[in-house]
């Protein structure tokens, strides 16, 4: 009875306008951002530049702050993420005295002296800006903490600022910590190639790109697949029907659940073929075996979590309180996840429903976050799971009358 | 197993309202009709059997089967409700075989069981029409198609005939007799006309308890001696309606020729007045406003 009556509501679903919909904002949204495979190229010496990498070096992450610190404090002008919506905030004199006393004390030299030190350096890059130079042959500016200023310290006196700034600051320990880049050399750089050429096949590093976008739309699309879906028998006004039908509760909202779901991930599926087969073909150019089903293990273990949770929550919450309340909570929740992703388009995961990995490569950064990444997605999974059963409950006792329009009867 | 519905003692609230109170009724085999005002308590029975609501108090047994066990009940009883339709996107014979697959039917079954009911109920020509462009005789036609799909043992239809020109709704009527042979059948209206040319048992309804439990003739019979017909003037109507309950009238000129309802038995309520044989909707009225004539 489940196959069946699965196999009826993928052709309901196929046959919908929302559907449609959809599959237009995917193929759109692919065209437009994923439309074009850059080649992973093999570093060579001598290179200007081979790209950033994290460093959890402590000198790196204070010398990180210290800079941000400054030219924040220059402009008095500084950013935070409260809730993860980003915002600018200014302190005022007496805050902005406090920042410089730290600059200095954590520097070791007056404000005055950097700020010379500062202007110096713009007044030489200028210069050799006209000369037509290239702006990476430059060295960049940079203010080195004291020696004798301890991390603990360090961290000590930027959470002070944090707070001066409400909290979620560029100076929270998180950010500090997570911000720091350094310059890769090319041991580095090569490393990183290697890396993503064995262990990566190629495919691996453009999977991660294709997953790091498709996944900020399966954080939300598909709750209008479900939402559509479940006011469906309000709207045709077949609830009673179908209710007083000899079909368990169980089977009836599993297979609208995995019909949704399965309408939801196909249109990815069939999307990623394209750049798949384009990555096996340059792999095999770069005379390497790619691994063909690279993409099929991404999507099903980064994407299909985030579709298996976005259908969930449309019929949780429709069941819930009625008609497209799913929606509303669904499109907050999304955009405070994309807010609070936006400070790191690299790495950040956390229990963020859309994990961000906006680069091409970087496997090391990648490892660095697969065990969090991992337990991010099984979350979401059980989260999941967690709504549909709950779904199943509610539908339950709306099929007996204990349950309307978000009401409950007795 | 004997097919009777038994329900002893039964009760709904819907909070503090409430609607149907100590319901005592056997139903069996045959066709069974359900009569009272709206707002009854009709469709909260009707809804209470077909398992999509649930009681208050009371004992419900279909079948031998209680009503708590929703699973085994859904799987005997084919339900028409009031306001009935199915996803207009969807063909009739799409939508029927979505409704058997619901039904737990197989493929085989289910195909030759709609031809066989679309058939039945003449709506072969329309197997491929959309659900949204059928006219309501038609969409009723398909919910009494849908509601007989796995074969109940009991059919519950709320309120089918309401809004059908007579034509559709004598066709509806001589269709639920024909099914009825077999299973019990449970026709909820307020039109009682429907219950006359369908019923021998029945029940009526009035502010959610019942008011009588017999047959169509038993209840004629109840309402004999009581109503009366009279050609009046004009001028004398307003005062016929202050004093009795007026169950039919014609204009003939100045004059109106009325039916009433006179408590009284065997005695004429006023000179010119004449006893005259019952019919079901007379005796429905004389039932429904017993105690409230003068």
């Amino acid at each position: 009875m489940g196959m069946q009556l699965f196999l009826k509501e993928c052709r309901q679903n196929a046959k919908s306008l929302t559907y449609l919909v959809y599959v237009c904002c995917l193929i759109l949204f692919y065209v437009t951002q994923l439309g074009e495979v850059s080649m992973i190229t093999e570093p060579k010496p001598g290179q200007e530049r081979y790209g950033t990498m994290p460093s959890d070096e402590e000198s790196i992450q204070m010398e990180c702050a210290l800079n941000e610190l400054f030219q924040n404090y220059e402009d008095n002008s500084y950013v935070t993420y409260p809730l993860g919506f980003y915002r600018q905030a200014a302190l005022s004199d007496e805050e902005q005295e406090y920042v410089r006393e730290t600059i200095e004390e954590v520097a070791g030299e007056k404000i005055e002296t950097l700020e010379e030190s500062f202007a110096m350096y713009q007044e030489e890059m200028e210069q050799k800006m006209m000369e037509g130079k290239s702006i990476l042959e430059l060295d960049t500016f940079s203010i080195v903490p004291d020696e004798t200023i301890t991390y603990e310290t360090f961290l000590e006196k930027m959470k002070v600022i944090d707070q001066m700034l409400g909290g979620s600051s560029r100076f929270s320990e998180k950010r500090i910590k997570s911000e720091a880049t350094v310059e890769m050399t090319y041991e580095q750089a090569k490393e990183e190639y290697e890396k993503i050429i064995e262990k990566d096949k190629i495919s691996g590093a453009y999977a991660r790109l294709f997953c790091d976008y498709f996944g900020i739309l399966l954080a939300i699309l598909p709750v209008f697949l479900a939402v559509t879906r479940a006011v469906r028998d309000q709207r045709a006004k077949a609830f009673e029907v179908i209710a007083s039908k000899k079909i368990s509760t169980a089977t009836l909202v599993l297979s609208r659940y995995f019909a949704v779901t399965a309408a939801a991930i196909t249109p990815v599926i069939v999307l990623a073929i394209s750049p798949a087969m384009q990555t096996v073909y340059m792999a095999k150019t770069m005379g390497i075996s790619a691994d063909l089903w690279m993409y099929g293990k991404y999507i099903g273990g980064w994407l299909l979590p985030s579709a298996l949770f976005s259908v969930a929550a449309g019929f949780f919450f429709s069941e819930l309180a009625g008609g497209a309340a799913g929606i509303l909570v669904m499109v907050l929740f999304w955009i405070v996840n994309l807010f609070q992703s936006s400070y790191q388009l690299t790495g950040s995961v956390g229990w963020n429903v859309m994990p961000r990995f906006n680069s091409l490569g970087k496997r090391s950064v990648f490892e660095g976050i697969l065990g969090e990444l991992i337990q991010n997605r099984i979350g979401y999974t059980i989260a999941a799971v967690l709504m549909v059963a709950a779904t199943i409950v509610i539908y339950d006792r709306k099929r007996k009358g204990r349950w309307k329009n978000g009401r409950k009867y007795h | 197993m004997e097919t009777k519905i038994v329900l002893r003692d039964v009760c709904k609230d819907y909070g503090r309202k409430r609607a149907l109170s100590g319901i005592n009724l056997t139903i069996e085999s045959g066709m069974f009709g359900l009569l009272g005002p709206n707002g009854a308590g009709k469709t909260t029975l009707m809804k209470m059997l077909a398992t999509l609501l649930t009681k208050s108090s009371g004992e419900i047994t279909m079948c031998g089967v209680p009503i708590e066990e929703s699973r085994k009940i859904r799987a005997m009883v084919g339900y028409l409700p009031q306001d009935f339709s199915m996803y207009g996107t969807m063909s009739v014979c799409e939508g029927m075989d979505y409704i058997g697959v619901l039904c737990g039917m197989e493929k085989k079954t289910r195909r030759e069981r709609i031809f066989e009911l679309l058939g039945k109920v003449n709506l072969q020509d329309c197997e491929k029409k959309k659900i949204r462009t059928l006219s309501g005789g038609m969409k009723r036609r398909m919910g009494i198609a849908q509601a007989l799909l796995h074969d109940p043992k009991v059919l519950i239809v709320d309120e089918p005939t309401a809004g059908l020109d007579p034509e559709e709704r004598v066709r509806f009527r001589n269709l639920l007799c024909e099914v009825a042979q077999d299973r019990i059948v449970l026709l909820s209206t307020h039109i009682v006309g429907d219950i006359e040319a369908t019923c021998e048992e029945i029940a009526i309804l009035q502010q959610g308890r019942i008011l009588y439990r017999g047959t169509v003739t038993e209840l004629l019979e109840e309402a004999k001696g009581s109503i009366f017909e009279a050609e009046i003037s004009r001028m004398e109507l307003e005062k016929i309606k202050e004093r009795y309950c007026v169950t039919g009238m014609i204009s003939q000129g100045q004059h109106v020729q009325v039916r009433f309802v006179c408590e009284e038995k065997g005695k004429l309520p006023f000179a010119g007045a004449r006893e005259c044989e019952p019919n079901a909707e007379d005796a429905y009225l004389y039932l429904m406003h017993r105690g409230e004539m003068r």
